[in-house]
């Protein structure tokens, strides 16, 4: 999911702790934030530490007085010839080719894993907007270098990357039985996208708030805040590694949705923006509306919990799903409509964009 | 209302019009806030208002003509002398490419077509969710301090080293990466420090009150890519003005949503401007590419400065959200659902007549803007907010812009995100939410 996404995910989170939503509300407490700051600091940790303290082995980086594609070819090869013969993680990176505030040089990386054949072309000048300047390309006959993979490959990905704007992409190459395996942004989505991780963290609630019951509360909202990021995450392609040190390679995700999907971002802001509205209703000293579900259960049981919970799934039922489902309907027809049946991506190419947009997004803020 | 007769229709749209043509031409000045302007009208206006031979309402009209027309047409000047105020500041990465590469118009038009169906947008909804404000207002104040909260951390958070670093030590690479970040908190205390004095200090005297941030507000926005233009040696290339332009409806409706849920979370938010609230919409949204973005800029500006009016203006609520709203409440109150609706109208038509207005003040800057060099041009820019600046706030108003443009000129420098510049107006206020300000005005030793 997008940052933002995450952010809010979290401060929802926080806002199913009725001592926080009342201590928000009566004494102008901040700890609500708490939910927000743990849920987007999963990917403050990969994007601002992580992947510099990620050791690169190789590193490709061209400048326009030197624009030749075998630079990166051979860069690559001697990084696969490494990992081969010394069974070794093998990292290698791209770095990008900056001609000023606004104008990139493009080269573009392609591996096909089925014909072996490895091929870097140097593309066009882009602005940080991606968008071409048609007739900047080099002519063909200096701009493409290829060569046939000495060793068998997999790569998983099978789209052509792009290196162009802010901070290139890097992948680590390791040989698994006669294969070398290719892993894309292998820093992003290991330890700091863990269960773990969100418990060592959550200490950091009794520093702020004592021992007393602020101070679990805030343990919790930071552990679930920090969490919700990795559970939002998992319903995308790339999937995180979730219980290390006991696990070392991230466990694929649901493949419910893509981080960069425009209605699964809405979708989920949408459910958070109204859940967080029914838990300030609720939880507040004087609320402002209930429902007639939530009324009927506390007249039935005689408990908040009641009221709450009979409450919610009336929301839920009532303001929730109906604009989703009514407008997702939607979109599917309408997407029918203007331009047919869906295309059907192969998984890798959704998984590398994926890992991409994700470190688009931060860079381009 | 007993004077909704068809007389009392027409001069009101008369005075919606004139007040857009003002404002318009108005807006085509970059640093002049239409809030200035008005400020000072009602300075002659208040005093004079019951023996002033119009109606209130019609001044209302005349004042929310002035506001739409500069929602429109200050992206000419943000485009073209690339001199933008706090909502559009974001508006100006794009911008500045497009003009480069001679489509300024384009990106004039697209904000502007942006912000004309932002417009469309409010008048269509704002009946329809008006039942439901109150109770949304009601449940949201008591949480205030902490919605604002959550917009200045997501700011602080959100931010993401650009630069890889090259060098071979991983404390040099994450110095590198890491001076943008840096370059933005440093924006952002400093930003903050300056705001608490604003807030807190009567630097500006009294009479021009009103005016106390507008200096600030033109430093750090408007004034440090000028400078730069002015050091640098960059010119622009001859504008083509096109009558074809390539947003599909798609871009459309992507960036009118997004502009429409920016602008009217920072109309209801108090602290949060356009430009930030279309950002983080841009960001829930997941919005993607320069058309779309330039729309819903466009939408979230005129949602975010003629919404705050439209929430004053709703039976029953009255919500005073923005500068225009707390001073028409000084010599008018309105009462019926029929004010209401003739409100909406008078917007809708204003917004129509701002949009041609931006069209044609558009055409005539793209003529001119590449016939001259860009240094002379920022040279003028320049001293024209000098002016503006002095002319409003005086000497120590051009001492406080000096400080702000050189805060604003940091972003600028060091590509962190300029929305650090931002915490100059949602700090203090924050601060003064959470009952936090006077310790802070303490700390500070300003107290």
């Amino acid at each position: 999911m997008k940052g933002f996404t995450h952010y809010l995910t979290g401060i929802t989170a926080a806002t199913f702790f009725l001592w926080a939503v009342r201590s928000a509300a009566l004494e102008k407490s901040l700890i609500i934030l708490l939910g927000g700051f743990a849920a987007i600091l999963a990917d403050t940790l990969d994007f601002r530490i992580n992947k510099y303290l990620y050791r690169h082995h190789y590193e490709v980086d061209m400048y326009e007085g030197n624009l030749d594609p075998r630079i990166p070819l051979n860069a690559l090869l001697r990084a696969m010839r490494a990992a081969w013969e010394t069974g070794r993680r093998i990292n290698i990176k791209f770095h990008t080719i900056k001609l000023s505030s606004d104008r990139w040089r493009q080269y573009s990386i392609l591996i096909d894993e089925e014909t072996r054949i490895i091929r870097v072309r140097i593309g066009p000048i882009v602005t940080t907007g991606q968008v071409p300047f048609p007739g900047t390309e080099p002519p063909e006959e200096r701009a493409v270098a290829e060569v046939v993979s000495p060793y068998p490959i997999k790569y998983g990905y099978d789209k052509e990357i792009n290196v162009d704007i802010f901070s290139g992409p890097d992948f680590d190459i390791y040989r698994e039985g006669d294969h070398l395996i290719f892993e894309f942004l292998p820093w992003h989505r290991q330890w700091s996208h863990s269960i773990t991780m969100g418990l060592l963290l959550a200490p950091l609630g009794f520093l702020i708030y004592g021992f007393g019951k602020m101070g679990w509360v805030a343990f919790w909202i930071i552990a679930v805040g920090y969490w919700t990021h990795i559970l939002t995450d998992h319903f995308g392609l790339m999937g995180s590694n979730l219980f290390p040190p006991f696990t070392r390679k991230r466990v694929p995700g649901f493949h419910v949705t893509r981080s960069m999907s425009k209605p699964a971002n809405i979708y989920t802001n949408y459910t958070n923006a109204m859940l967080i509205l029914w838990n300030l209703n609720a939880f507040s000293p004087s609320r402002i509306f209930t429902l007639p579900l939530a009324e009927y259960a506390y007249a039935k049981f005689g408990t908040f919990a009641s009221w709450y919970f009979f409450g919610l799934v009336n929301w839920v039922a009532l303001f929730i799903l109906p604009p989703i489902l009514v407008s997702y309907a939607l979109l599917v027809l309408y997407r029918r409509w203007y331009y047919g049946p869906p295309e059907v991506v192969a998984p890798g190419a959704e998984r590398v964009e994926e890992a991409l947009s994700e470190s688009e997004e931060y860079l381009k803020g | 209302m007993g004077m909704m007769d068809l007389n009392f229709v027409l001069g009101t749209y008369l005075f919606a019009l004139i007040g857009t043509v003002a404002g318009s031409l108005i807006s085509s000045l970059p640093g002049l806030h239409v809030y200035n302007v008005i400020g000072f009208a009602l300075l002659f206006y208040i005093p004079m208002a019951e023996r002033f031979p119009v109606h209130p309402f019609m001044m209302t009209a005349f004042l929310v003509g002035m506001l739409v027309g500069y929602g429109f047409v200050f992206t000419v000047p943000t485009v073209y002398l690339q001199a933008p105020d706090d909502t559009l500041v974001f508006n100006l990465m794009p911008g500045q490419r497009y003009l480069t590469e001679g489509r300024g118009h384009e990106a004039v038009v697209l904000t502007s077509l942006g912000a004309l169906l932002g417009i469309l947008a409010l008048v269509v909804l704002a009946p329809l969710v008006m039942p439901y404000l109150k109770l949304l207002s009601d449940l949201l104040n008591p949480h205030l301090h902490w919605i604002i909260g959550m917009v200045i951390l997501y700011i602080l958070l959100s931010e993401f080293p650009k630069d890889f670093g090259r060098r071979k030590k991983i404390s040099g690479r994450l110095i590198e990466g890491w001076s943008t970040i840096a370059a933005g908190y440093l924006t952002f205390a400093l930003s903050s420090v300056l705001g608490i004095i604003l807030f807190t200090k009567t630097l500006i005297e009294p009479s021009r009150a009103f005016q106390n941030l507008m200096p600030a507000l033109v430093g750090l926005f408007a004034a440090p890519n000028v400078i730069l233009n002015l050091i640098s040696r960059r010119e622009v290339p001859r504008q083509v003005i096109q009558r074809d332009f390539d947003a599909d409806h798609e871009d459309l409706f992507n960036g009118t949503l997004s502009g429409v849920l920016g602008g009217g979370f920072s109309a209801f938010i108090p602290a949060v401007t356009a430009g930030i609230g279309g950002l983080l919409a841009g960001h829930a949204t997941a919005q993607w590419g320069d058309r779309s973005f330039m729309i819903s800029m466009g939408a979230s500006r005129v949602v975010y400065y003629v919404g705050a009016v439209t929430l004053f203006f709703m039976p029953l609520i009255h919500v005073r959200r923005g500068l225009l709203a707390q001073n028409i409440a000084l010599f008018y109150a309105p009462e019926t659902h029929a004010q209401f609706y003739l409100f909406l109208s008078a917007i809708a038509f204003s917004a129509i007549v701002a949009f041609f207005m931006t069209i044609l003040i558009s055409r005539f800057l793209a003529r001119r803007v590449s016939a001259r060099s860009y240094r002379i041009v920022s040279a003028f820019t320049f001293a024209a907010i000098l002016g503006i600046v002095f002319g409003m706030a005086g000497f120590v108003g051009l001492a406080v812009f000096a400080v702000a443009a050189m805060i604003g000129i940091i972003p600028v420098i060091y590509f962190s995100r300029r929305s650090n510049a931002l915490a100059v107006i949602l700090v203090p206020i924050w601060l003064n939410m959470s009952g936090l300000m006077d310790k802070v005005v303490q700390l500070l030793g300003l107290r």
